[in-house]
């Protein structure tokens, strides 16, 4: 009866949970879904992770290739983001170019890492105008149930603290580059952020680490990174308005839970990072 | 309430369209002659310009790049134009997808400009067979009003002349760009300035309309698009429909275009010259200065009620002001105003147009004695413009739409 | 904390009706920044974007040169998602409604200047709207001071900049958008200037629309 009048009345049935303050998975407005990372997943990648945040599965894969710098920017080495939604992750995006939620979603990603600065590019030239490593970290979705910037992250920052790249020995004058993999050197990260998501519904109810269903029943979401013990991006892309009370409130939520993310990151990389040094 | 994405011309207004023709008139009451006004804007960066031929409005920027040349020619820089149909300039416009008739207007203002020569290609060049600049000229329409083509290619050149690329040096291996702060920008080379014109065509060439507006394009039967410099040379030439016209017309009709083209060319010159002369008095520039801000409501409407309406109503004092310069032999480019950025194509101006044919003596000999000189150079370059018309309509020039008006509220009140 | 003394905040300019074709157009400019705002609605829609309960929304936006990349597909869904809210799309079911924003100068806060064209454009197009919408973008320089409507080369410099999104009805928050990395209590800061600014622009929304209907 009660899937009879869910898929009916789909808002009216979330509505009627949440007059109970609960959520139609059991949980209550302020709880969060579990999160499980694995490090260093894929064999062949320079670093990589797989990251779940209760259904939600984002993997990693970070790979390094060499590559000329920009003329404009001859110091500098290239971290390229890349956000996959495949036909795979949800019934809602179809085969074919990336999507708009895709392209914007992988924005989002690409303006955390710059605006953070949890990275130098100056640590990936090698050779001023002449070398340097280009990172492409590709982010493919498996399966999309909700809160995707907060697993995309978590995932990308667990493979980029697993990255080690080898040693290169340039000589400028004869344009000849020998790779060295035995000695590898980790890559360095300034800093983990780390993101939460929000979804308002009726401009006054709002939901920690919401699920597919509840993000496409609700009327607004709100993404809020942290770095440290200091924001990073408060991205709120329109939807149902709210009140200053309630933003900063979710504010201190995610600080809190940022703490969190951030030691599950530590401690993931640390037993990988352990293993090798066995 | 909804509106249909297509814009369909309905039979009545087709028919009413080529009836009025048959007449020697025109829907918006310009002569056959006749341009729409020309303004051409720039903005504060270098190579953003802002175009209007009446209401159809086109933005060009100009921005550059270093790249690897092309093997076939590795001593020249790049240029390339892209004309966007944008979604603001009509519902039926698609974002980022290419309809045939972008295509089209891509191809011919590249035969026009690119494979005319017309921007030096060769000074664009930093190191052989390694590093060229690469100028790209992006043409966004913002009002599809008809005749997009001689917009944007007014546009694509004001542009192309306004624009200052960066100063570079090249020390041994190393090439360093110098912003435009550090050193003084390297204008583009142009060595002519090929102009698009336009012509609608209709009963086998013996009705051809200059400058033809939305509607009087979807019903015509032929264009006509002649690409021009001021030296008379053919850039560009395209004849699309299904009318068949003879080759005696279109020569007329290649004249006629040349010498609207030397007035185009030398408003775009001006245009740009001002704009220089206020970067250097420091002036403010840039958009917020432009007076699309001050223009005034009534006069944007293009509706048939709007214009009938400013037919009674624009007012006579303003009109005689911007008269009075025009009395000269040659049609007039001027700045509109002080500090506005933007100049203004004043059209010859001739007794023997059919609107003033009625008009009071006063204004006749005020005229008559400087225009004598104009209209007898003018006669032997003018085209027919409809078989049936008798002399006096073939001596018809191009009249200034504010002065008809005037003359047609004088008539009205006789 | 304090505040910086550079807090004049220079008016808009804005002129509706400029663009023949849309249903509601306008040109506006903020400090250096220009944007042209199109709208057409209620319009037909193609059937995969048809919605039956209620008009769907379509946003692009155009910058003025190279072709739109990732960075304005973020401009865009943000801008939609904005007009979604602000606009009673159910009265116009199975139909949509097209806003069109076309950079024309870019001289520091560009997406609050497109916002406001925005909803200019749609209050000029007659669509109906549950309420108006504003938005003021302030930053952060290096020594910690906030500067409310920056210029270009302000912002550039700026540790972190902050663009909110304001209704009109309540002063509720519709949507933030920040770069760079701040404190909590530089954030309530930010939001408190920006709401004052949004009020400025509300009160020019009102000056604009008494000089456009009187006018006639």
């Amino acid at each position: 009866m009660a899937k009879q009048y869910k898929s009916l009345h789909p808002i009216k049935y979330f509505r009627d949970y949440l007059a109970h303050d609960i959520r139609p998975d059991g949980r209550e407005l302020t709880k969060y879904r579990p999160v499980i990372i694995n490090a260093n997943s894929v064999s062949t990648a320079e670093g990589s992770a797989i990251a779940k945040v209760g259904k939600t599965t984002v993997i990693c894969g970070i790979k390094a290739e060499l590559c000329q710098p920009k003329t404009e920017t001859p110091t500098q080495g290239f971290l390229i983001p890349n956000l996959e939604l495949p036909p795979l992750c949800s019934s809602k995006f179809k085969p074919g170019p990336p999507s708009d939620q895709a392209q914007v979603a992988t924005k989002v990603i690409a303006d955390i890492i710059e605006n953070s600065g949890c990275i130098n590019l100056q640590d990936l030239c090698i050779s001023t105008e002449k070398l340097a490593w280009c990172l492409y970290a590709d982010l493919v979705c498996l399966d999309h149930d909700g809160s995707i910037i907060d697993a995309c992250l978590l995932a990308l920052f667990t493979a980029l603290k697993t990255v080690s790249l080898p040693k290169v020995e340039y000589n400028a004058e004869l344009d000849s580059k020998n790779l060295q993999m035995d000695e590898r050197t980790p890559f360095k990260l300034y800093n983990v952020p780390v993101s939460t998501t929000f979804a308002i519904l009726d401009e006054t109810v709002l939901m920690i680490d919401p699920t597919a269903e509840e993000e496409n029943l609700c009327t607004g979401v709100v993404t809020i990174v942290i770095k440290d013990d200091e924001l990073c991006s408060v991205l709120k892309p329109g939807g149902s308005p709210i009140t200053e009370e309630k933003l900063v409130d979710c504010i201190k939520q995610s600080m809190e839970r940022a703490k969190l993310l951030g030691k599950l990151i530590d401690t993931a990389t640390q037993e990988t990072n352990d293993e090798i040094d066995k | 309430m909804s509106k249909l994405r297509d814009s369909v011309v309905s039979t009545c207004e087709k028919k009413f369209l080529l009836n009025l023709l048959k007449e020697s008139k025109r829907l918006d009451g310009r002569a056959f002659n006749e341009f729409r006004d020309l303004k051409i804007e720039f903005g504060k960066d270098w190579g953003s310009c802002f175009v209007s031929l009446g209401e159809t409005q086109v933005l060009a920027q100009v921005s550059c790049e270093i790249q690897l040349p092309k093997s076939t020619r590795p001593s020249e820089g790049i240029l390339y134009i892209n004309l966007e149909l944008n979604p603001i300039a009509a519902p039926q416009f698609e974002a980022g997808r290419q309809s045939d008739l972008s295509v089209q207007l891509n191809r011919i203002l590249e035969k026009c400009i690119k494979d005319s020569r017309a921007v030096d290609l060769e000074s664009l060049c930093i190191k052989v067979k390694e590093k060229v600049w690469a100028l790209r000229v992006d043409l966004n329409v913002l009002n599809h009003e008809g005749n997009i083509l001689d917009c944007a290619s007014v546009a694509a050149l004001a542009a192309l002349k306004h624009f200052r690329r960066p100063d570079v040096t090249c020390d041994g291996e190393n090439i360093i760009i110098h912003t435009y702060a550090q050193r003084d920008t390297i204008p583009t080379v142009i060595h002519h300035y090929p102009v698009c014109i336009s012509y609608a065509i209709y009963s086998n060439g013996e009705i051809i309309l200059a400058d033809p507006s939305l509607l009087e394009e979807n019903v015509s039967e032929a264009q006509l698009m002649l690409g021009l410099n001021a030296y008379k040379e053919l850039c560009g030439f395209y004849l699309g429909g299904s009318a068949s016209v003879s080759a005696d017309v279109i020569l007329k009709v290649t004249n006629r275009a040349a010498k609207r083209a030397l007035t185009v060319i030398d408003q775009l010159k001006e245009a740009v010259e001002q704009d220089d002369l206020k970067r250097q008095q420091n002036e403010e520039i840039g958009f917020q200065h432009s007076h699309s801000f001050s223009k005034d409501l009534s006069q944007n409407g293009n509706k048939l009620a709007d214009i009938l309406n400013a037919w009674r109503t624009v007012p006579t004092k303003k009109k005689k002001t911007e008269v009075k310069p025009e009395i000269v032999e040659q049609a007039k480019v001027e700045p509109i105003g002080k500090g506005n950025q933007s100049a203004v194509l004043l059209p010859p101006e001739t007794e023997n147009s059919p609107w003033n044919v009625s008009s009071d003596e006063s204004e006749e000999t005020e005229n008559s004695t400087t225009n004598k000189t104009t209209n007898q150079n003018n006669k032997q370059e003018i085209m027919e413009v409809s078989s049936g018309s008798d002399s006096e309509e073939d001596q018809v020039i191009v009249l200034n739409a504010k002065n008809k008006m005037k003359k047609t509220k004088t008539k009205t009140k006789k | 904390m304090e505040m910086d003394s550079n807090t004049d905040c220079s008016m808009p300019i804005s002129n509706f009706g400029n663009l023949t074709r849309p249903d509601g157009s306008t040109i506006y400019s903020q400090g250096k920044s220009t944007v042209i705002a199109g709208v057409y609605g209620p319009i037909d829609v193609k059937p995969q974007k048809m919605l039956i309960d209620r008009g769907s929304v379509e946003t692009f936006f155009r910058p003025k040169s190279g072709l739109p990349g990732v960075g304005d597909r973020l401009y865009e869904t943000i801008i939609r998602n904005i007009c979604e809210t602000a606009l009673v799309s159910t009265l116009y079911p199975r139909s949509g409604i097209q806003v069109v924003i076309q950079e024309m100068q870019s001289g520091g806060e560009l997406i609050s200047c497109s916002v406001n064209a925005a909803c200019l454009a749609l209050l000029d197009s007659g669509i109906d709207m549950k309420f108006l919408i504003a938005a003021a973008t302030c930053c952060l320089d290096q020594e910690g001071y906030l500067i409310v409507d920056p210029t270009e080369l302000q912002q550039e410099k700026a540790k972190a900049t902050f663009v909110f999104v304001f209704e009109s009805s309540e002063g509720r928050i519709v949507a933030s958008h920040t770069t760079g990395t701040f404190k909590l209590e530089q954030y309530e800061q930010a939001l408190d200037l920006c709401k004052k600014g949004s009020a400025k622009i509300f009160e020019y929304y009102r000056k604009v629309i008494n000089g456009k209907y009187n006018k006639k």
